[in-house]
């Protein structure tokens, strides 16, 4: 599904050039559920930003069902981001401003949907969290672990082909962290949703198939 | 999609109540003020009757006289008397020199009737001149300011009669003691009745009330009468300076120039009069006159003063406009750039550049049209006030052009202080937006 071909990223800030990823080469198929660990500061996010076509790469190719993705236009990126990928960032971001079901609703606010239909899934979404009873609060009325599986929720509700998880667990207590780490595993076994999960805890990455790690920004086997 | 703008919108701007407040106070007090001024300018520049030719018209109302005095040449003389020298100087005059005696007035009756009667370059021409009479009412003293016209002024001012008729030359010609009244001096003599076919006795005559015409905007006179009933002094005054004002009517602007060239070679042939030999008409267009008279300059540089006025007015309102307009922009500024990440987490989720260009469009469409509602209930209100006050003879109006482009003006600040940094920051990599 996902292929990265000698991916390298490289930030210039003034004088220091930093390279955050050196030559990664990989392939994830539909239906895994891959972990990413590593020291901080080792290119995990720069690696889930640059799958998740939030970034570019410097160098290297990023290839969906075979389609490099460098050609794509701002425009058709934003639309397939829209249509295969949900993203759960370790930080929530949340819209303050936004309810809960509102927050829910935002990646079908830039589909063609009618506001029916748009209520329908994001109610649905938010069922599958336990979170339906919440959908009139605005974020700051909830607790962290509520925060994440309104995230969640929302990564969910456009039907993704692939889940990126930033460390979703990791401003999160142990009970609070299991919850989430147990929808997404729910997620990956009933709806066979590709994840792709950046975590620093060794329980949670145990429990998914697949662990890549990262060191320096290389990969090690 | 509009309902959720909708919703970010008005939590967004519940939010930053005070930064929503100040925006829309901005807005609308820029707007109000400027609808104000606005009401204030069409006032004197509008075109409403009875200005439908106000561009049209070339008035003159100043004309000058000079005589040339005889030079003075100092002579010294001396004597001795008791062993001292004595100076004592003698005057001779004995040419026409520098020196000058001028009078500057209105021209008169006997100038109009020598020299303007027959003004090729013009279409049309109208003369009149006005009086103040006070009038004696139960409920008290009335200041009334009657115009004394000839035939045409009724077609280069063209009032709007409201019942009855206008008088015509044989009215005049035959000094018939008729009036035309307007509502306003209607309303104050006769109170709620008609005042048509009625008489009103202003300065020991019985004037019978022919026409009623309405109230003009900009208030001119209350009362209009043939000239013919002006006193003989006036009428067969020899002088060439006197109390009236001749309107003459163009096509347009080059004719306007050539009637001025014809008055110019008409000065030239006006007979002496006592010491005076030379004289000059100072005709002027509307907007010369209007310079002359803001600018308190002459009427010789009644051009110049029109460009100066427009300088310093553009100036004026440069600094107007560029004053809230910073301050807007600052906030509108803030405002988006608080709201960074939000875009960034639109961004992500499918959102594109046009996403976000449409929903701060449509927030800045709000916060404008909420101010431009603000402002129109304010300005009607303003205006009411200045209205009710009387301390203007003129009626203000709102005028609905300056308020629909104050509106569109304030979109377009909108779109340029809320909409464009948006853009931009829509444009920016996802991952710094994300970044706090
Ligand atoms: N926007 C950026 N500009 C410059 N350097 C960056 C930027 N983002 C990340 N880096 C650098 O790239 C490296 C990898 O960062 P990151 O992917 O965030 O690591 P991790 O998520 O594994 O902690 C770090 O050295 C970091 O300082
Ligand atoms: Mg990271």
């Amino acid at each position: 599904m996902i292929q990265l071909k000698k991916v390298v990223k490289k930030y210039r800030t003034e004088n220091i050039e930093t390279t955050a990823l050196h030559d990664i080469n990989l392939e994830v198929q539909k239906g895994e559920f891959v972990s990413i660990m590593g020291p901080s500061g080792c290119g995990k996010s720069t690696l889930l930003n640059v799958i998740g076509l939030l970034d570019k790469p410097t160098e290297g190719e990023v290839l969906f069902f075979d389609q490099d993705m460098r050609k794509m236009s701002a425009k058709n990126l934003a639309k397939f981001r829209n249509e295969n990928l949900g993203f759960i960032f370790q930080s929530f971001h949340l819209i303050n401003d936004l309810k809960v079901i509102d927050n829910v609703e935002l990646p079908l606010i830039y589909r063609k949907a009618t506001s029916t239909e748009r209520r329908r899934r994001a109610e649905e979404a938010l069922e599958l969290v336990g979170l339906k009873t919440r959908m009139n609060h605005f974020p700051t009325q909830l607790s962290g672990g509520q925060r994440q599986r309104v995230a969640i929720a929302r990564a969910i509700v456009g039907n993704p082909k692939l889940i990126l998880a930033d460390e979703p667990t990791g401003n999160l207590d142990s009970k609070n962290g299991q919850d989430v780490m147990s929808i997404l595993l729910d997620l990956n076994q009933k709806n066979n949703t590709t994840i792709i999960m950046v975590t620093h805890d060794e329980a949670m990455a145990k429990q998914t198939e697949r662990l890549i790690r990262l060191y320096d920004g290389a990969q090690v086997y | 999609m509009i309902k959720h703008y909708l919703k970010t919108a008005l939590k967004s701007f519940s939010r930053n109540r005070f930064v929503t407040f100040i925006n829309i106070f901005g807005i609308s007090f820029t707007l109000l003020v400027v609808t104000i001024l606005f009401a204030f300018i069409d006032l004197e520049w509008g075109t409403d009757t009875p200005y439908e030719h106000k561009y049209e018209t070339l008035t003159l109302n100043t004309m000058e006289m000079i005589a040339y005095e005889y030079d003075t040449i100092y002579h010294l003389d001396s004597n001795l008397i008791n062993n001292t020298w004595t100076y004592d100087t003698l005057d001779y005059t004995t040419k026409k020199g520098e020196d000058i005696a001028n009078a500057l007035a209105n021209p008169s009756f006997s100038i109009i009737k020598k020299y303007l009667s027959n003004v090729r370059q013009s279409d049309n021409k109208t003369f009149f001149t006005s009086n103040t009479y006070n009038i004696f009412l139960p409920a008290g003293k009335l200041s009334v300011s009657i115009k004394y016209t000839d035939g045409n002024y009724w077609d280069i001012f063209p009032y709007k009669l409201l019942e009855g008729r206008f008088y015509n030359e044989a009215d005049i010609k035959n000094k018939e003691a008729v009036i035309v009244i307007t509502q306003r001096l209607e309303k104050k003599y006769f109170g709620d009745q008609s005042g048509l076919n009625k008489t009103i006795r202003i300065n020991g005559t019985k004037w019978t009330v022919i026409g009623i015409v309405q109230n003009p905007k900009k208030y001119i006179s209350d009362g209009f009468v043939p000239y013919t009933h002006l006193p003989n002094h006036i009428l067969n005054d020899i002088s060439p300076l006197g109390r009236f004002t001749i309107v003459f009517l163009a096509k347009n602007k080059h004719q306007i120039k050539k009637i001025k060239s014809e008055l110019k070679a008409i000065q030239a042939t006006i007979e002496p009069f006592e010491d005076y030999t030379e004289f000059f008409f100072f005709p002027e267009t509307f907007p010369e006159k209007f310079a002359t008279n803001l600018m308190n300059s002459n009427a010789e540089d009644a051009s110049k003063a029109l460009q100066k006025l427009k300088a310093r007015l553009s100036l004026f309102g440069l600094f107007f406009i560029l004053l809230p307009l910073l301050n807007l922009l600052n906030i509108n500024l803030s405002r988006v750039f608080e709201r960074k990440s939000e875009i960034g987490i639109r961004k992500s989720f499918g959102a594109n550049t046009t996403h976000i260009f449409y929903q701060f469009l449509f927030e800045n469409i709000l916060l404008s049209l909420a101010a431009g509602v603000i402002a129109l209930g304010a300005s009607y209100f303003v205006i009411h006030l200045i209205n009710q006050s009387e301390v203007l003879d003129n009626s203000l109006y709102l005028n609905p052009t300056i308020i629909f482009w104050g509106l569109v003006a304030s979109f377009v600040f909108g779109i340029l202080f809320g909409v464009l940094p948006a853009i931009r920051l829509s444009k920016l990599n996802i991952v710094n937006a994300l970044k706090n």
